[in-house]
């Protein structure tokens, strides 16, 4: 009889449609283990990159603009492309990967990473989430695949803080109900919502909702009494000591905090001290946290910043204004440097010149990694 | 001689592999984004260890064993019940409910995550009590004991010729 169970469940998977492995997705979570398994056991780095460009094509969901289904090729090669090269927007055109460009409708405001693609936040009005004059507006929101194929979300939020991480394909925000409030997950291959209640928020200041952060399985919300982490996996929510309120970006697990004789970066689960600075700068964190830019400019250096590595705490110097360097997906900083994109090793501090991006002198230039809204 | 695998082969791995752990996950979860996040998740365990696995043909167990640990680490979490506490929308573009069939998935919902893994790893993997017992990470008579539970009570959704009876376990 145990034959008829084990036929009856052969036959539910044969009749499965199996969705296309996502495979840069899977070489960027795994390379994360893999230095967090270096880093316990000193073992030296290796190079992934030749690898994944050896990879057959994979066949992957999609979508068109209009939300409809249909089936497109995406290589590791092109996945690839898009973790490691810059991602920047000038005016209404996006660039990614190997110079693949897009053009998005709507005024662009930020570039956020997710492991399914780029995340554009626009605004139809040319509102106000990048902090302009022009009053409260709702931004709306594009996924940019790899390939460039899109696939529009519309008005998701209001004017509000939202987050992802580029190792999950997610989009994370607060949504408010009344006395309610709930972690909002968007799946952005599949449009899919997932809604965690989170009991205990009450008071989050002039903001239109709780800030949050995604880093992982975990959603950092913030109040004015403190910050929560939620496992949106488990739903599980408890208080976090470490994270100041309101709090910057957790990446990678690792969050900084300016106080007032020094800068810090620190694990955001357990509090430990990972790495601090001489004196209190502006720290920013790579998207996956493994580097740092040092903005120490700000007291007596303009025209430089520092990048450190926050594992070994080893640093190189970067000629140039801290903010103008953006993080590609997978670490590497950029910038454009006189109209060409400038692409460079954030522990050697080596920089190559990439492809001509017209337009910069009179558009609004957005880089990948950088927060722009509040 | 068998060679050790090399980086080149973890791609060509991660495709051929990633059907048949994505099914065996799909019916230890019962829902696709948990599926995809349980693979994807043991596929980057199993590239972080790749230089340790001593030759291509071990790699498929060995990625199984990982994602049976998991697995059993997620059920283990605080919070992981046979109900999910987040809300999901209906899923779109993946399977179709047959009508004229037994919605064994549907069944297989209806127990606590770990029996259903018990169930899924003793009857589609075929596993014996022991190997079972091995990849979740627990002892024999737990295996034996939820086993029985869930037959019982697959049993009663689905009839006695589907589930098994268990010599020593009756319910």
């Amino acid at each position: 009889m145990s034959e008829r169970l084990a036929e009856l469940m052969r036959a539910e998977t044969d009749a499965l449609h199996i969705p296309a492995p996502p495979a840069a997705a899977t070489y960027a979570q795994g390379r994360r283990l893999r230095r967090r398994k270096q880093l316990t056991t000193g073992v030296v780095a290796a190079a992934l990159v030749a690898v994944i460009g050896a990879g057959t094509a994979v066949a992957v969901q999609s979508y068109d603009g209009a939300g409809k289904d249909r089936r497109s090729e995406i290589g590791p090669a092109t996945q690839t492309a898009y973790l490691e090269n810059p991602v920047l927007a000038v005016g209404n055109t996006v660039y990614l990967g190997d110079q693949t460009t897009v053009e998005v409708e709507d005024d662009i405001h930020s570039l956020l990473y997710t492991s399914a693609g780029l995340l554009v936040r626009t605004n139809k009005d040319g509102g106000a989430s990048d902090g302009s004059e022009f009053g409260p507006s709702s931004p709306g929101y594009t996924l940019i695949r790899p390939d460039g194929s899109t696939k529009d979300f519309g008005v998701l939020t209001e004017d509000q803080r939202v987050s992802s991480d580029p190792t999950q394909p997610y989009l994370a925000w607060a949504e408010v109900n009344g006395e309610d409030v709930s972690v909002v997950l968007l799946d952005v291959r599949s449009g899919d919502e997932k809604r965690v209640p989170v009991p205990g928020l009450h008071d989050w200041g002039d903001w239109n909702a709780p800030l949050v952060s995604l880093s992982g399985d975990v959603v950092y919300v913030s109040n004015n009494d403190g910050v929560l982490e939620v496992d949106w996996r488990t739903g599980d929510v408890s208080p976090n000591e470490h994270l100041d309120s309101p709090f910057s970006e957790v990446n990678g697990g690792r969050y900084t905090t300016m106080e007032a004789e020094r800068s810090v970066i620190a694990d955001a689960t357990t509090g430990e001290l990972l790495l601090q600075f001489p004196a209190a700068a502006p720290v920013g964190l790579s998207p996956d946290g493994r580097f740092a830019k040092y903005g120490h400019a700000t007291f007596g250096r303009p025209g430089s910043f520092d990048v450190y590595d926050v594992r070994s705490a080893t640093h190189s110097s970067f000629e140039g204004d801290y903010s103008n360097y953006g993080w590609t997906p997978d670490g590497h900083l950029f910038t454009v440097d006189q109209g060409k994109v400038k692409i460079c090793d954030a522990v050697s501090g080596e920089c190559t010149t990439g492809y001509e991006v017209p337009g910069t002198e009179h558009s609004k230039v957005r880089l990948g990694g950088m927060t722009y809204e509040a | 001689m068998p060679r050790p695998p090399n980086e080149a082969d973890f791609s060509e791995f991660v495709h051929a592999s990633w059907p048949s752990l994505y099914r065996t996950a799909y019916l230890m979860l019962g829902e696709h984004a948990l599926a995809e996040d349980l693979v994807q998740t043991s596929l980057a365990k199993t590239y972080a260890s790749w230089r340790h696995i001593r030759e291509l043909a071990a790699a498929p167990a060995y990625a199984r064993k990982v994602m049976f640990n998991t697995a059993a680490s997620w059920f283990r979490q605080r919070g992981w019940r046979n109900e999910l506490p987040t809300l999901s929308l209906p899923e779109r573009g993946y399977d179709v409910e047959h009508a004229d069939r037994p919605t064994i998935i549907g069944t297989l919902r209806q127990l606590p995550p770990r029996q259903r893994a018990v169930v899924v790893l003793r009857y589609y993997e075929d596993l014996s009590v022991a190997d079972a017992a091995a990849a979740l990470g627990c002892t024999e008579g737990t295996v034996k004991s939820q086993t029985a539970d869930a037959l019982a009570k697959l049993r009663t959704l689905l009839g006695d010729a589907v589930a098994p009876i268990i010599e020593g376990h009756p319910s």
